[in-house]
């Protein structure tokens, strides 16, 4: 099975490239010295971060965009939300990190943007979920709707207990810095509805549709472990520019993109499957 | 030997009672029994002196055609308008059933069977001009009646006019008989027709000129706004006085079909983008090669079936001159299309999704057309 994945991925050059482009960047991360990994961290993160929207831009003749094309709405708020979070990245990276040679500059200008892009994402999502509901009713339905309830409570559990410690260690310590604290409420009650849409249509949506939603579903995921891990290491002094733990944050944007190249191979292939019927 | 059909194409008002006036109409089905020479010998129901003449006419053609052009040919059927003429050709009578083309064939020749059989009984063989007694009257009208019961056809005895008609529920797709529809052109025009409109109300003269042949009864009251209580009258009178009568059956599932194909098309759009929908039915298209259905409505993702949406071929088929079999040919290949879109719709968003709209869709077909015409969505 990881064989013919594997084959499959080899097949299409987009997946190729993408492939290459994580193993560059993971080796990066886990080679390069801290030094100049803060130097390739500023680099790199504008230019990954923008994949997504680039990809749109490359199949927009294709994808379209129409009011009445919930798909194509839902697409061109991920694109333009990975716009917002690429700006948040230039200002970060390219003129806080390079030009001023400021570390972590958070909170920032940058904040403004991501916390846009989320947003946009969000209201993407919603917006096909709504049109979901309109056409099949409630679409949680028996186990399904438990499954939702339980990893939306878990991440909620989860992002509780990783920012409790910080934040009593330095309430005891020398008190904690209110407006990071209300940015990383916010940063992570974004991204727990981000993962909970998400998984509401991965849940419900199967086929290759679905497939999209599932890309969407792990990608949101990995910026919300992202998002956890970076406030954790903020509040206890641990992050750095260059930290692995960015890595989360680049393969979310890449699939991302990943996703958007699926709902691309929606318009132009059919599956093997329904050829042969 | 198997009956040959024959399509006369006459466009008449085969409404006996125009010239004469209400009272002599002569309503359908017909039983006729005639000698040779084309005479009435006997006719159920009794058929006034001023029309023996045309029906005469009517079966002195069949006779000429099965005997001298088609050399001693037992049984034919004329298709005339919205009726069909049954002709049985044996010894020396002619039998004839006229009817409506909803009644089935096997009704007229189970009739006409049995009347021959009598003919038999009774020892009645003379050729030539001959009326046949009381007693001889009332068998084969005893028969007739028996046989009609036997299929379920209610005899309604209105003064002197008979009347047997296939129920019409409202969920039924109908369109204007011919009478029907030369009544509504002659709307004022007659003094038959003036009485027969003013006798119904404004609301079911307007559901008679609403009728298309696309929509259900129940969808055009719906429009003009005609309760249940009045609809129900207003469908008892016109189907009562033959004025409209159901699309053929393989007629109706190619407008339900279409009408769920569209409905999914609407709701797959939005989920799955118009251009991916636009490939799915480009490609189903490609694979039937239905002349029928328009390549070009595709494109704009609307699914259209030529004798539909085509006003022209449309009529065509109300007037029953698109034969049964096209009909079905066409079913055929618009049921192949719905499957084959639910079979992509299914790869692209899986079983669950899609099961629930084609649930919504049938409830929502059900609802205009009844469970049983949108069971073929199943």
């Amino acid at each position: 099975m990881v064989y013919n994945i594997v084959l499959r991925l080899v097949n299409e050059p987009f997946y190729v490239v993408v492939s290459i482009g994580i193993l560059i960047l993971t080796i990066a991360y886990l080679v390069l010295p801290i030094s100049t990994i803060f130097y390739f961290s500023a680099m790199i993160y504008p230019i990954v971060s923008i994949v997504p929207f680039s990809v749109y831009l490359v199949f927009y003749k294709s994808i379209g965009l129409s009011w009445d094309d919930k798909l194509s709405v839902l697409l061109f708020f991920q694109a333009i939300a990975s716009l917002a979070w690429a700006l948040g990245e230039i200002i970060w990276c390219y003129y806080y990190n390079l030009l001023l040679r400021a570390a972590v500059p958070y909170p920032s200008e940058a904040d403004a943007f991501y916390v846009t892009g989320d947003l946009l994402a969000i209201i993407g999502q919603l917006l096909y979920l709504f049109y979901l509901y309109k056409v099949v009713g409630s679409p949680l339905r028996g186990r399904k709707k438990y499954y939702a309830y339980i990893v939306t409570a878990l991440l909620i559990c989860l992002a509780t207990y990783a920012l409790a410690y910080p934040i009593m260690y330095w309430y005891g310590e020398e008190g904690v810095s209110m407006v990071e604290l209300v940015m990383d409420s916010t940063y992570l009650a974004l991204e727990i509805i981000m993962v909970s849409i998400a998984l509401i249509g991965f849940l419900v949506i199967r086929g290759r549709l679905g497939k999209v939603f599932l890309i969407i579903l792990i990608s949101n995921l990995l910026y919300f472990g992202y998002t956890l891990g970076f406030s954790y290491l903020e509040l206890m002094d641990l992050y750095y520019d260059g930290h692995p733990i960015e890595l989360l944050d680049l393969f979310s944007s890449l699939l991302d993109a990943c996703a958007i190249y699926e709902a691309y191979k929606l318009i132009v292939k059919s599956s093997n499957l329904v050829l042969s019927r | 030997m198997k009956p040959i059909n024959l399509s006369l194409k006459v466009v008449t008002w085969f409404y006996l009672g125009d010239s004469l006036g209400e009272e002599h109409a002569i309503r359908l089905p017909l039983v006729i029994i005639s000698d040779r020479g084309g005479t009435i010998i006997f006719s159920h129901p009794r058929v006034i002196d001023e029309k023996s003449t045309f029906l005469s006419a009517i079966v002195s053609v069949a006779l000429a055609i099965m005997t001298e052009l088609w050399g001693e040919r037992e049984e034919m059927i004329v298709g005339y308008g919205d009726l069909d003429i049954l002709v049985k050709l044996e010894k020396a009578f002619v039998f004839i059933f006229i009817k409506p083309k909803y009644i089935g064939n096997d009704v007229g020749w189970s009739i006409l069977s049995a009347l021959a059989e009598i003919m038999d009984q009774l020892k009645i063989k003379t050729c030539g001009v001959l009326y046949l007694g009381k007693a001889e009257c009332d068998k084969l009208s005893y028969v007739i009646r028996g046989i009609l019961d036997k299929y379920g056809f209610r005899y309604e005895e209105i003064s002197k006019i008979s009347l047997y008609f296939p129920e019409i529920k409202v969920t039924d797709i109908v369109a204007l008989t011919s009478m029907g529809s030369e009544l509504l052109k002659k709307k004022y025009g007659t003094q038959l027709a003036q009485r027969f409109l003013g006798s119904l109300s404004g609301k079911c003269v307007q559901l008679l000129e609403e009728i298309d042949g696309i929509r259900s009864i129940r969808e055009i009251a719906d429009k003009i706004g005609l309760d249940e209580k009045s609809l129900n009258q207003c469908v008892e009178r016109l189907r009562g006085n033959f004025l409209i009568k159901p699309v053929p059956r393989s007629y109706a599932d190619i407008i339900i079909l279409s009408r769920a194909i569209n409905a999914l098309i609407r709701q797959l759009s939005p989920l799955l983008g118009k251009p991916t929908v636009k490939r799915i039915l480009k490609e189903i298209y490609e694979s039937l090669k239905c002349d029928a259905i328009s390549k070009d409505t595709l494109e704009k993702l609307y699914f259209s079936v030529n004798y539909v949406d085509n006003v022209n071929l449309r009529l065509l088929v109300l007037k029953d001159e698109v034969s049964l079999e096209t009909l079905r040919n066409i079913r055929d290949h618009v049921y192949q299309f719905w499957c084959k879109l639910l079979i992509n719709a299914s790869d692209m968003i899986g079983e669950e999704v899609l099961s629930t709209m084609k649930e919504r869709i049938k409830s929502d077909l059900a609802e205009i057309y009844g469970e049983e015409k949108s069971d073929i969505l199943r």
